[in-house]
């Protein structure tokens, strides 16, 4: 019996696995960088409302 | 915020021993709602109507035959009762809310979980009011007899796990900036086991199967009810803390 | 924001090598399956992610008792970190395991109980960020988000055993089997149990990652009611 071929699949499948993963990763890594920035720009403003 | 102590309070209720206190509570929020139903029915017939007319659609969306039409019986009505049940909630929780009525219930000197049970015998006299006047109506229509006993209980066990876990809910949702649409999101998935549980036990008895058959799933709803009254129970202080 | 410990370094790496590895094993190591070819090996990282899933969700549930009973919000961050990679990774496991079924039976969903409770608890987990959005104060937010954690950790298994019985009584004509069925050889379990390992690795460093990251937004948050006052 012929082994049918499912290759595309395959590949299909850990292409989603990575676009997923790298979609999070990223998400995580962005939301980090806003905080970031929001932190920074937060402090200066403590900073001018104190003088 | 703490209770307050039954000595600072003077209420009728202080002269008694506690456990009359809490039931007496229970029943006077239940009654509470009940009492303010009967005389502005605003509530059921909203949930009856729009019952109907979820009967209906389900006639025109799915066109069945006489044959088909006994099959789906079980399933019909349950989503019927899912979504009245959620209009239901919804008012319920609504009205203590903007009438601040919870603050004031919240300053009673008696559990927290009283306010729980309270709520959840009214919301559940109401689903069952709807069921009664739904099946009825739903025979006539549909020319199947819905008079089975074990039809009759497992709509009732099914509506137990639905309110009991449908009230905790929507005291959440209620406070929330979302409100009335996060309801539904919040309970459809939880309240699935009850939904299945209750569409293959309905089905059993309205098919006439064997009780070994039907067995499981009466069995998956008593455990739900028991589980989900007990935890709600337990749990309702933290979702009406201040 | 304190900056990453060098553990967490290591760990960065570590995972990413590992999941390097546990791909080429999957890959190459793993033999060819006869029945469905090439896309069985998608089955590996099938289980792997639903692992991790699983350990979310556990991790989710205790939390929540956890933080009910401490009213610690240090425990609140744990949960939705628990939450949110818990989703990610259910996403993930039930992708794959559409992608198998479609080759493998024809279609590309079936309705086999732990694929259909991963679905539900992806919607529990989704109606819990929504619950977690509608509302402003973090404590009652915390609270909440416990408590509704907490119902879906009891409903989800139910709902599992209640679709489990659904199944048997009621065999779907149109879906196939599970991956119950499968004959695997020793290579195959060994590349399967590899794979749990590595990406219970990967659990450990996405948790600890998110955990910090939600350390970090309580804190602007703070910073930002301070500020506006």
């Amino acid at each position: 019996m012929d082994i049918p071929n499912t290759f595309n699949y395959m590949v299909g499948g850990y292409v989603v696995f990575a676009v997923v993963m790298l979609v999070y990763i990223s998400s995580l890594v962005s939301r980090w960088n806003n905080l970031k920035l929001e932190q920074q720009m937060l402090e200066e403003s403590e900073i001018n409302s104190h003088k | 915020m703490d209770k307050l102590p039954l000595t600072t309070l003077r209420t009728p209720f202080t002269n008694q021993r506690p456990q009359s206190n809490y039931l007496r509570a229970v029943l006077a929020i239940a009654w509470k709602d009940l009492a303010a139903e009967l005389r502005s029915r605003e509530l059921l017939s909203s949930m009856l109507v729009f019952s109907l007319l979820v009967i209906l659609i389900f006639y025109f969306a799915l066109e069945l035959d006489v044959k088909a039409r006994e099959g789906i019986t079980a399933g019909a009505l349950w989503v019927t009762f899912a979504f009245a049940g959620t209009l239901g909630l919804n008012r319920s929780m609504a009205v203590e809310k903007d009438r601040g009525c919870l603050d004031g219930l919240l300053l009673a000197p008696v559990d927290r979980s009283a306010i729980y049970f309270g709520k959840a015998i009214s919301n559940l006299a109401f689903m069952l009011i709807v069921e009664a006047v739904v099946l009825p109506v739903y025979s006539v229509m549909y020319n199947i007899n819905l008079f089975n006993l074990g039809l009759i209980g497992v709509t009732l066990l099914g509506s137990v796990g639905y309110i009991a876990v449908g009230t905790l809910l929507a005291a959440m949702s209620v406070q929330t900036r979302t409100r009335d649409v996060l309801l539904p999101i919040l309970l459809f998935p939880l309240v699935i086991p009850v939904l299945v549980a209750a569409v293959k036990a309905s089905s059993g008895f309205l098919l006439a199967l064997e009780m070994s058959e039907i067995l499981p799933w009466l069995n998956i709803l008593i455990v739900y009810d028991v589980i989900f009254i007990a935890v709600a129970f337990m749990v309702f202080d933290y979702v009406v803390e201040e | 924001m304190s900056p990453q410990p060098r553990v967490l370094k290591v760990l960065n790496v570590l995972s990413a090598l590992l999941v390097l590895v546990a791909f080429l094993m999957a890959m190459f190591y793993a033999p060819l399956e006869k029945v469905m070819g090439e896309v069985q090996r998608v089955f590996y990282f099938h289980v792997a992610t639903a692992w991790v899933g699983m350990l979310g969700f556990i991790a989710a549930a205790v939390v929540a008792v956890i933080f009910l009973r401490t009213q610690d919000l240090k425990w609140d961050v744990i949960g939705l970190a628990a939450v949110e990679i818990s989703l990610v990774f259910f996403l993930v496991a039930i992708v794959l395991g559409s992608i198998w079924a479609r080759p493998a039976w024809g279609t590309w969903w079936t309705w086999e109980p732990r694929l259909t409770t991963a679905a539900i608890l992806e919607m529990v987990y989704l109606a819990y960020l929504l619950l977690r959005q509608g509302i402003e104060d973090p404590d009652r937010r915390a609270r909440f988000g416990a408590v509704y954690t907490l119902l879906g950790g009891l409903s989800v298994p139910l709902t599992f055993i209640s679709i489990r019985i659904f199944r048997t009584i009621h065999p779907v004509v149109i879906g196939g089997g599970g991956s119950e069925k499968m004959g695997m050889t020793g290579s195959m379990v060994a590349t399967m149990l590899f794979s749990i390992a590595v990406f219970s690795i990967v659990f450990v460093t996405l948790f600890w990652h998110r955990i910090r990251l939600g350390q970090f937004s309580d804190k602007v948050e703070q910073l930002k009611l301070k500020v506006t006052q």
